[in-house]
């Protein structure tokens, strides 16, 4: 009886040391993190190390992660600002000129007989005109730069699905269908099966309009535009070729760059958004584009889309 | 926000005669995020460069700082674990595990670190993102060599580290395999907001990424040429 108490003594005693051994042990813990969600909330660099085994370091890797995100997004804010700046900067600058144009077309019509001329109904017919297009301008480089700004702030979230590409990409050549037949450039189409891809059909026809305009506006009269496409096992490539006057190897990866222009087409009719918004669009759809040219041989833009999983 | 930053590194092999010098001054920063190219000629120094900052080897002169650690100051027992939680690596030869099958391959890094806490359903959509959920119960030999590199891939971003290195990561795949693992590679740069570092020799491959940092003869030139706002007039 007696050794029986004594054992339950000892046992209980062997208990308690236990329990407060735990107990110190979770209270270490316990302050151990409690410092270090201090260290979080008074934005201070995490002091624990996370350089050793165990539970609480590799919380403190994660903790000091978290402050790394919450840095990284108040740089985000920053740099955005600044990024605006330059948009302002530069958006004056591509808007001067058809401002600058239409300013004078008014001019001249508005002076009609005042000063002896007079402008024949033709003539103003003309000028009329020609300011109905720098207007045009205006309002399309407004749009893109408006549709540039709100994709770079992850304000338009447009789903992208899967999607039939042929139409999308037959919408593309629609709308650039007459301007090619204006320059006598000939599209040609290769095989081309019909394909459902992961994509936003409104946003993708906006890439391939981009490319084919593009091949219009620097390949010559009387070339060859060809679409192609090629099928892989994540991934569907869609081709357009030209036969224009190419890009130098050392510019490839420079104009999909914001604003860019390449020096020697820098008179031609241009704003450096179209590739910029292309590239921003397909990241946006897990795709990705790239070039390949030679100087006066002709460009090839590939743009690679996900096959839609089923 | 930097996650990198190579301070003035200098690298030298053997002494004296066969004294060979790797790299020569080389600086630059990688921010959070960024898909940046590595190019040079093999013998550029470039391999050299990627295992210093994978902590595989220590600078002669000069510091590699990531996420606020220098890595030439740990012990090597902190190295490891360092490695194992900001360290993604992508090799060339995939290096994945035999005896293990896809899903466990993918969850290696996480097991080593948490045990077997491992976030089940992050594993599920990496697989998912690549386009290997189906083959998860599959073993690296039954696989193609783009599948292989997939699964490294989502073995390197199993465990959301700050830097992944790539190593020639498409160096032996034929084309067609090629689009596939830099499509995924940066579509998985952006979706995690993972920032990459990627070792090549392809001018064509390093076009796709956002910053393209050349190397010559084990010294630096700057890859961002200047680049003018100053467009086509508009007319």
């Amino acid at each position: 009886m007696e050794i029986l108490a004594a054992a339950a003594v000892i046992l209980a005693a062997g208990c308690t040391v236990a329990a407060w051994i735990f107990y110190r042990q979770k209270k270490n813990m316990y302050q151990a993190l409690s410092r270090m969600m201090d260290d979080l909330l008074e934005d201070r660099v995490v002091t624990l190390t996370d350089l050793k085994e165990g539970e609480v370091s590799a919380l403190a890797g994660k903790a000091k992660r978290l402050s790394e995100k919450l840095q990284s997004e108040i740089g985000q804010a920053t740099q955005e600002k600044e990024q605006v700046k330059s948009l302002i900067s530069n958006m004056s600058h591509q808007l001067k000129t058809p401002l600058t144009n239409i300013m004078m077309y008014e001019e001249i019509l508005s002076s009609d007989g005042a000063a002896g001329t007079k402008l024949s109904k033709e003539d103003q017919k003309k000028f009329l005109a020609k300011m109905r297009a720098q207007s045009e301008k205006v309002d399309w480089i407004l749009n893109s730069l408006f549709k540039m700004v709100r994709l770079e702030q992850n304000v338009i979230v447009f789903e992208a699905g899967p999607n039939l590409i042929r139409k999308t990409i037959l919408d593309a050549v629609n709308l650039i269908y007459e301007k090619a037949q204006r320059k006598q450039i000939e599209i040609e189409t290769e095989y081309f099966p019909d394909c459902s891809l992961f994509h936003n059909p409104r946003w993708t026809t906006e890439v391939f309009a981009n490319l084919l305009e593009n091949a219009v506006k620097y390949t010559p009269e009387g070339g060859k535009i060809t679409i192609g496409m090629q099928r892989f096992e994540m991934y569907t490539e869609i081709r357009i070729r030209d036969t224009g006057i190419g890009i130098e190897q050392k510019e490839q990866t420079e104009i999909f760059k914001r604003f860019y222009r390449s020096r020697g087409v820098e008179n031609q009719e241009g704003s450096g958004i179209g590739l910029y918004l292309s590239k921003l669009i397909l990241e946006k759809e897990k795709g990705y584009m790239n070039v390949a040219s030679r100087k006066g041989m002709g460009s090839c833009f590939s743009v690679f889309l996900q096959n839609s999983q089923e | 926000m930097k996650v990198l930053e190579v301070m003035n590194v200098d690298k030298t092999y053997g002494s004296r005669e066969n004294k060979v010098h790797a790299l020569k001054d080389v600086s630059f920063n990688v921010e959070l995020g960024e898909f940046s190219a590595i190019v040079g000629a093999s013998g550029s120094g470039k391999s050299t460069l990627l295992n210093l900052i994978g902590g595989l080897d220590i600078p002669t002169k000069g510091k590699i700082v990531i996420r606020d650690h220098d890595i030439a100051k740990l012990t090597r027992k902190e190295l490891t674990i360092f490695r194992r939680r900001n360290i993604g690596f992508v090799f060339q030869n995939y290096s994945l595990m035999p005896v293990l099958n896809v899903y466990d391959n993918t969850a290696l890094p996480v097991t080593f670190d948490q045990g077997k806490y491992v976030d089940h359903a992050y594993i599920k959509e990496l697989l998912k993102e690549l386009g290997l959920w189906e083959k998860r119960r599959s073993y690296p030999s039954e696989l193609s060599g783009g599948q292989q590199q997939r699964v490294a891939l989502a073995r390197a971003l199993a465990n959301k580290p700050a830097l992944i290195l790539a190593d020639e990561p498409t160096g032996n795949l034929d084309s067609r395999t090629t689009i596939e693992v830099m499509g995924l590679l940066k579509a998985s740069c952006k979706k995690y907001n993972q920032t990459i570092l990627m070792v090549t020799h392809n001018e064509a491959i390093a076009q796709t990424c956002d910053r393209i940092i050349r190397i010559e003869d084990g010294r630096l030139y700057d890859g961002e040429r200047e680049f003018y706002a100053k467009g086509g007039e508009v007319r």
